[in-house]
């Protein structure tokens, strides 16, 4: 099992486990448990980047260690 | 309810996710100006005015991506939908996944409204189709293609709001989330109400008298999903887009580890050195200076002035018992005169930084880097305890302070609030500061970069070290940090210039009448003999402590009243290399002004005020000395 901070740049992967405390809030922003997407671009110790359609997120890194990916 | 709303004025609200072009369209329907910028929490206080030749009246709400009370934006924008007769909900062409999660919310409340697709040019460029047809069927409302800025489609916007084909039109409610409203729908006035509720609205639910049930997030999250497999259905069926354009890989550079920080370190050499530094506080404001304010208007006021009363310029002593006219002739149009410096800082100094600063941000934010500097800096800046977000005060820290820690209010918690001001407080110039501290650092002889490295470097340093202490001594987490990352874009030169001149503005209509005050407490203090104790009272700790000449402690006393009003001082007091970088250092850490102060009470508190401004002294002072002692070594 891997957590989003740990992708890398280039990667796809698909969102397995969003906490409950922030899924409200991920869902408004676009994302879902189940959604397949790739990851842009990552910046070491800091915010993964992440492509949704043609939506860039920023997703901060104590954020994207409590998300469940599986890389694909 | 029929005969109520014959009389009372329709009112439309603009509603849309941040940064989407709400506050143009609003220009556009109203005339009125609201600063329009590239980032969250731009729109904090509503704006109202009336349409153009009618009697309809038009909110700007703040940017939200969905109605419900999470904070302090989403409660005002969800009372404003509640009351308004139409939404005209505002969407941007290349995010419409994430935008139109809102579009259907409001839909689900049953409210009229109209779609405006912004952007659609944006879209094009990057190759992305959006049928037209497809939205209006699925959504069940009149869809308008627009670009704000250039005013496309807001003609048609115009023309819906005000000749409506029957009343408002409605959109098509999802069957799916219907069933979870009705229960509620009977006790509840409306329906949008009874949505609010069944999403778990505390305030709403309060409002009614009504009880959530113990399971509402829960309800909430299903709800929330249903309509995001919705929206992502309507987006799939209504959107197709090829691939990456040339545009978005450089925007991909820009977040590149290591190509993004470079390319960082290059964007603030330019900007700060060589455009603030070298062009604006060095041509222009010399140019301005030598040429029209000490060759023309200055002579010509003296002139003028001293036809009436005399000017003196030293042995002030008594001045004021022993000859009244010249007192009130040295006042005016002394060296310090409200007439003469005063004017010649204002406009000849201030006026050209200031409008330099405005212009650089906002070139940086119409083209959509800021949000990418704020990805960079967001690891560092959560070691000392803020986030990726707090980027934004502590740039906007470069025009004004006081500006700046207005806008911490879009930072999450008290703990990154209390941080971003105090570093805001001690570290970060604001424009006419910074500008004169660019220009007598890039003007240093051989004009060598190196003094501004110095300066910058130890900065850095100081800033990483107090923020680090800080978090260490401060308990609780950072805040999180999630944010949207918009396509990189040309700035419109419109809206820059806009941008430029209405922030200017608001900037010098605070400053002036703080300006003169200040310069004629300062030309008082001189006639009245007492400026020279006064600046022999500080002599001991400039001199000592700070090896600089005796003279900067005048620029102290002034940095205390106006943090640009300080630098000024430093321009015409003869000085070495190195006693200039220190002067500029002590200077730049030293006290928050008064207007800082003032909004730092209101945003947090008295305690953190004053805390913030005592130990500015002590850091200024301290890490001045060291360094005066040091920097010889540096240079």
């Amino acid at each position: 099992m891997s957590f989003m901070h740990q992708l890398k740049s280039g990667q796809k992967f698909c969102i397995n486990k969003i906490p409950s405390e922030l899924k409200t809030e991920f869902i408004r922003l676009g994302l879902c448990e189940g959604d397949e997407l790739k990851c842009v671009s990552k910046i070491p110790d800091g915010p993964v980047v992440i492509l949704k359609d043609l939506v860039q997120l920023a997703i901060g890194k104590n954020l994207a260690e409590k998300i469940e990916v599986t890389v694909s | 309810m029929e005969t109520a709303t014959k009389e009372k004025t329709i009112t439309v609200a603009l509603v849309g996710n941040p940064n989407v072009g709400k506050s143009v369209v609003f220009n556009y329907l109203t005339g009125v100006y609201v600063d329009v910028s590239n980032y969250p929490g731009t729109t904090i206080q509503v704006s109202k005015a009336k349409l153009k030749e009618s009697e309809i009246e038009i909110i700007d709400t703040p940017g939200v991506y969905g109605i419900s009370s999470f904070n302090d934006e989403e409660k005002a924008t969800r009372d404003y939908v509640l009351d308004a007769d139409l939404i005209v909900n505002v969407v941007s062409s290349t995010t419409l996944s994430r935008d139109l999660f809102l579009t259907k919310q409001l839909v689900d409340m049953g409210k009229p409204m109209i779609l405006v697709l912004n952007q659609i040019d944006e879209a094009k460029l990057r190759k992305v189709d959006i049928k037209l047809e497809v939205l209006q069927e699925e959504l069940g409302i009149e869809v308008i293609e627009a670009i704000a800025i250039s005013s496309l489609g807001m003609d048609k916007l115009v023309r819906a709001i005000k000749f409506p084909e029957s009343k408002f039109k409605a959109g098509k409610i999802s069957e799916k989330i219907d069933s979870f409203i009705l229960p509620y729908i009977e006790d509840v006035l409306t329906r949008q109400e009874a949505l609010m509720i069944a999403e778990g609205d505390e305030t709403i639910a309060d409002r009614n008298n009504i009880e959530l049930n113990s399971d509402f997030k829960e309800k909430r999250e299903e709800i929330y999903s249903i309509r995001r497999k919705e929206v992502d259905e309507l987006v799939s069926e209504a959107v197709s887009h090829s691939a990456f354009s040339k545009r978005a890989m450089f925007g991909q550079l820009l977040i590149h580890p290591v190509i993004g920080a470079i390319a960082a370190a290059l964007v603030l050499y330019f900007f700060l050195f060589q455009f603030l530094g070298v062009y604006v506080a060095g041509e222009v404001v010399d140019a301005l200076e030598s040429n029209v304010f000490n060759a023309y208007y200055e002579p010509f006021v003296r002139d003028i002035v001293s036809k009436v009363f005399p000017i003196i310029a030293d042995n002030m002593e008594n001045l004021l018992i022993k000859n009244p006219m010249a007192a009130i002739g040295t006042l005016l149009a002394g060296d310090y005169g409200v007439l003469t410096l005063t004017i010649t800082y204002l406009y000849g100094l201030l006026m050209p930084l200031v409008l330099g600063f405005y212009f650089g941000l906002a070139i940086l934010e119409d083209s959509g880097y800021l949000p990418r500097l704020a990805v960079l800096c967001d690891g560092f800046l959560s070691r000392l305890g803020m986030n990726g977000r707090a980027i934004i005060p502590l740039i906007l820290g470069g025009g004004c302070v006081t500006m700046a820690v207005v806008t911490t209010r879009l930072l999450s918690n008290e703990k990154e609030k209390f941080i971003t001001m105090a570093l805001l407080g001690l570290s970060i110039p604001c424009s006419a500061q910074l500008g004169v501290i660019q220009g007598l650092l890039a003007n240093i002889e051989g004009n060598s970069v190196m003094p501004w490295l110095v300066w910058g470097g130890t900065l850095f340093l100081i800033f990483a070290a107090v923020g680090t202490v800080m978090n260490k001594m401060i308990s609780g987490d950072c805040g999180h940090f999630v944010s949207d990352i918009p396509p990189m874009r040309l700035p419109g030169f419109k809206n820059v210039m806009k941008k430029t001149f209405v922030r200017s503005k608001v900037f010098l209509d605070e400053a002036t009448p703080a300006f003169f005050i200040a310069a004629a407490v300062v030309a008082f203090l001189q006639i009245a003999g007492v400026l020279d104790n006064v600046v022999a009272f500080f002599e001991p700790i400039i001199y000592n402590l700070l090896l600089l000449p005796k003279e900067v402690s005048l620029s102290f006393i002034l940095g205390m009243v106006r943090r640009d009003f300080g630098a000024f001082g430093l321009l015409d007091i003869p000085m070495s290399a190195a006693q200039l970088v220190t002067a500029c250092l002590v200077l730049t850490l030293f006290v928050p002004c008064i207007a800082t102060v003032a909004v730092m009470i209101k945003e947090k508190s008295w305690g953190a005020a004053m805390s913030i401004w005592l130990i500015s002294w002590v850091l200024a002072f301290g890490f001045g000395a060291v360094f005066a002692r040091i920097v010889g070594y540096l240079l």
